[in-house]
């Protein structure tokens, strides 16, 4: 089963993106902000992809994202941005830092199995187990 | 496209494809003429760079209750105040996000803040009112609004 972590600090929004990726059939965990998700990451078994917030407190999902790419343990990890900047300078400078995809808030389950399906991961990636259909937010 | 100031129309259509893929997607949100009043709930952003202001997003209490239910998969009555605050606070950072997009960079959006009532920065008094929509969506206020900074002007 893909496992996947879910850093926003949105309660709401982790309970809109954990149900869509569940539905897809993965195990999901949450965490409220970028250290609280780097102290998991450090201490947890990998997750096979994090979905990670641009705007958090503690630490952003920019700094999470250096940081993660910065640390040879957590190499080959694959992330996604999930946040409402949109503008194409934000998306450089996320993809630069790290991020290997990006998906703009609002989204749909449709858009969220594409951009996991770019990474060979989720329902539209050949040879995963998919369980089921993407829940609407 | 960039645009140096935001127009109603602007602000309802995002705000009306947000709450549509977020909250509620049967078109059940509508415009419904002049403001009267704010809500009993108010998240706002703040963008600061290349046009510096604050975005509103105000409900009754009835009505932020029913969006966070929408949006946990939740009973409205199952859901803790601090709950229906979190999804106020990210609906607006989601509308403020899309918005911010339209302007010239730099722009920068700040985490989003919830009070109850209608939250006033102190350059409130003095801030030009771009935009201000009221919708309705189950028979309950939702209004919308853009405040233009004093030093912006």
């Amino acid at each position: 089963m893909t496992h996947a972590l879910v850093v926003d600090d949105s309660r709401s929004m982790r309970s809109i993106l954990g149900r869509i990726l569940r539905g897809f059939g993965m195990d999901v965990e949450e965490a409220p902000d970028g250290r609280a998700a780097l102290d998991r990451l450090v201490e947890g078994e990998r997750p096979d992809v994090a979905l990670v917030d641009w705007h958090m407190p503690n630490m952003t999902g920019v700094e999470l994202v250096s940081e993660v790419r910065s640390r040879p343990e957590l190499a080959g990890m694959t992330i996604v941005m999930v946040t409402s900047e949109s503008e194409p300078d934000q998306i450089g400078l996320a993809l630069a830092a790290g991020a290997d995809e990006y998906i703009i808030k609002p989204f749909t389950p449709d858009a969220v199995a594409d951009k996991l399906a770019m990474l060979g991961i989720g329902p539209g990636a050949s040879g995963c187990n998919q369980t089921g259909e993407g829940t609407a937010p | 496209m960039t645009i140096t100031s935001f127009s109603d129309e602007t602000v309802a259509e995002i705000t009306k494809e947000i709450w549509s893929a977020i909250v509620d997607d049967s078109g059940s949100l509508v415009a419904r003429g002049a403001v009267t009043d704010y809500g009993d709930l108010t998240g706002s952003v703040d963008i600061s760079g290349s046009w510096n202001g604050t975005f509103y997003l105000s409900f009754s209490l009835t009505a932020a209750r029913q969006a966070a239910a929408n949006m946990f998969a939740a009973e409205a009555e199952d859901l803790s105040d601090d709950d229906v605050r979190d999804a106020v606070g990210e609906l607006i950072n989601i509308i403020g996000g899309n918005l911010k997009a339209l302007l010239p960079p730099p722009a920068l959006l700040s985490l989003p803040t919830v009070a109850t009532g209608l939250p006033k920065p102190t350059h409130l008094d003095e801030a030009e009112l771009v935009s201000e929509l009221r919708f309705d969506w189950i028979d309950e206020p939702i209004v919308i609004a853009v405040w233009r900074a004093p030093d912006d002007q």
